[in-house]
């Protein structure tokens, strides 16, 4: 009986614990939410205030300054670099995953410390031959930014779920006469999808974080939704409301592409390192 | 990583059975082989140039550039040999700096590991609704950083965060989190906590969850303790997921830039400032470019030390 009961316990105080980190978790979540929608002088009160009258003032603020302008640099660019990191990474994916050819472990080499590489490493010759070229305040120039780290994680997420697809089915396909490229298209991709939609989910939520790049590289034209957030800092002091507004647009489709992509992005993660 | 070779073709290529007569169809058969044989190359290739372009180039650029006195404020470039090195390491800026980089990776990651498997273990308990927590946890993850960063730094703010406001009501000292010298870097972490703590449970816990469930069952028979069975049974079998998030952790820490630059600046003083941050501001904000750029050589060359462990480490368990 002494045993069952110690048992029962640590599970209470194991779920007690696991209700705190899911408070710790969401505070800030929290702490954003109410103070956008909150009035001046009710965002710096202490004690919080919970209930309160909410005002979609700091949103319509953030809004007039500009705000959905970054906001669409921000999708298009996400959009953009996304779609030519998979008409890439895709294909290098699977042939990493599936050939044996020479140089195949140097370029999965590659590959894997181009993910894990600092952008200032990259960022000082680009600027200077984008200034060159004219690139710096163009989509184009950020999205080749972009991929240098976008690509390398959809190749490493693709390699990992090739990796999960049994051999037979695209062996079987070729014994009815498809070519390797065939059966990829026709057999392997359509069983690959939930890979496809967690790379692509994974490249758009990198994209659109993205801080670095953007910051040097990008200009007035091209200013992407971090960067306008963080620029209400020295608009006439810190404006919490407005701050808190602009961070809230700026998260949502995050979480949507979390809830979206859940089941894929822990395996998308592990890549083709841990079977 | 070992990979199967690859296999010969399971079926006869168009040409061989005699299908076309033409010269025409033999050219075009023998094309479609050709292309066929060497379809794995082609299609690794795009990505593999692309990427080469936009890494390698820059890079090699930069390693030049590191031999040089380049500076955007100046008119004239000179190839000086090591002198750039020489100037920069001995400056006690970024000897702080490379300190203040292995303090951040050090705590940061040392602690997220063991809070994250901490968490890992909570959340590989079978209760009821603990996909949907699993699910929550991912959101820091995928939250931009620069957001993140934002927020904490409301919520240090010492006269009006909620931080100060939590320790008021517990009776604890209320604290200068951004001010004081001695508390920027632990400010930095916490958010880094925050941020990360969930990256390396979920990790963790897909590890946990794939596991072998033998040798766990035998320890139980021979009657270890719920410590014993941890430390001598799980913990090993996770070596390879801890040694590729130690790997994906360390390599990040080494390049965080949005939390030092919106939440800490790099101070007070110079006290968070990391060497990925000093490389960023000698470069854009004082433009002596070859400074930064041996700053960023130092960089990838303490990434490349913390890759190669980390891979020894991981591939030493796949062999055992």
């Amino acid at each position: 009986m002494g045993n069952k009961r110690r048992k029962q316990v640590t599970g209470w105080i194991c779920n007690a614990l696991l209700v705190l980190v899911l408070l710790f978790i969401f505070f800030p979540y929290l702490w954003l939410v109410t103070t956008s929608l909150k009035q001046p002088v009710d965002a710096f009160a202490l004690p919080p205030i919970w209930i309160f009258k909410p005002t979609f003032e700091n949103f319509l603020a953030v809004i007039e300054r500009g705000f959905l302008r970054s906001f669409w640099n921000s999708v298009a660019l996400a959009f953009l670099s996304t779609l030519v990191s998979l008409l890439l990474g895709v294909p290098a994916g699977y042939s990493l995953a599936r050939a044996n050819f020479r140089g195949k472990a140097f370029m999965g080499t590659w590959i894997l410390l181009a993910r894990l590489a600092p952008p200032v490493a990259f960022v000082i010759p680009l600027y200077m031959v984008y200034r060159n070229l004219h690139l710096t305040d163009t989509y184009t120039g950020l999205v080749i930014s972009y991929l240098t780290i976008t690509l390398p994680f959809v190749v490493w997420v693709m390699t990992g779920f090739f990796h999960g697809i049994p051999r037979e089915l695209e062996e079987a396909a070729r014994v009815d006469g498809c070519t390797r490229f065939g059966a990829l298209i026709r057999v392997i991709l359509p069983v690959t999808t939930p890979g496809l939609a967690t790379a692509a989910v994974f490249s758009m939520a990198m994209s659109w974080n993205q801080y670095f790049y953007p910051l040097i590289l990008g200009g007035r034209k091209t200013i992407t939704a971090p960067i306008m957030m963080a620029g209400f800092v020295t608009f006439e002091g810190v404006n919490w409301g407005k701050l808190a507004a602009a961070s809230v647009v700026v998260l949502a489709p995050v979480f949507a592409f979390t809830i979206a992509a859940q089941k894929g992005i822990v395996r998308g993660l592990m890549g083709g390192a841990i079977k | 990583m070992g990979m199967p070779m690859q296999r010969t073709p399971a079926f006869p290529l168009p040409g061989k059975e005699g299908q076309w007569s033409s010269q025409h169809s033999a050219w075009r058969a023998r094309a479609v082989q050709f292309l066929d044989q060497r379809i794995f190359v082609l299609l690794v290739l795009p990505a593999f140039l692309v990427l080469f372009l936009t890494t390698a180039g820059p890079f090699l650029g930069g390693l030049w550039f590191s031999f040089t006195n380049f500076n955007l404020g100046a008119k004239e470039t000179q190839f000086v040999g090591l002198q750039t090195y020489r100037f920069v390491l001995t400056n006690p800026s970024t000897q702080n700096a490379i300190f203040r980089s292995f303090y951040l990776v050090f705590a940061a990651v040392g602690l997220e590991m063991v809070l994250g498997m901490g968490l890992a273990l909570l959340l590989a308990r079978p209760i009821r609704g603990i996909h949907l927590v699993r699910t929550a946890v991912l959101l820091p993850l995928m939250t931009t950083p620069a957001v993140a960063a934002m927020a904490w730094r409301m919520l240090f703010n010492t006269r009006f965060g909620y931080v100060n406001y939590f320790l008021g009501l517990l009776r604890l000292p209320q604290l200068d989190w951004l001010g004081s010298p001695s508390l920027g870097m632990p400010a930095l972490i916490l958010a880094d906590i925050w941020a990360t703590t969930p990256f390396v449970a979920s990790l963790l816990l897909a590890g946990l969850l794939s596991l072998p469930e033998e040798p766990l069952e035998a320890a139980v028979v021979d009657g270890a303790s719920a410590w014993q069975q941890f430390w001598h049974i799980t913990l090993p079998l996770l070596r390879p997921v801890l040694a590729l998030t130690v790997m994906f952790r360390v390599t990040d820490a080494f390049r965080k830039f949005e939390s030092v630059l919106i939440l800490t600046g790099g101070g007070p003083g110079e006290v968070t400032t990391i060497i990925n941050f000093l490389a960023y501001n000698v470069g854009f904000y004082f433009l002596r470019m070859a400074d930064a750029c041996v700053m960023a050589v130092i960089l990838v060359l303490l990434m490349l030390i913390a890759v190669f462990f980390c891979l020894k480490w991981l591939q030493q368990n796949e062999a055992a």
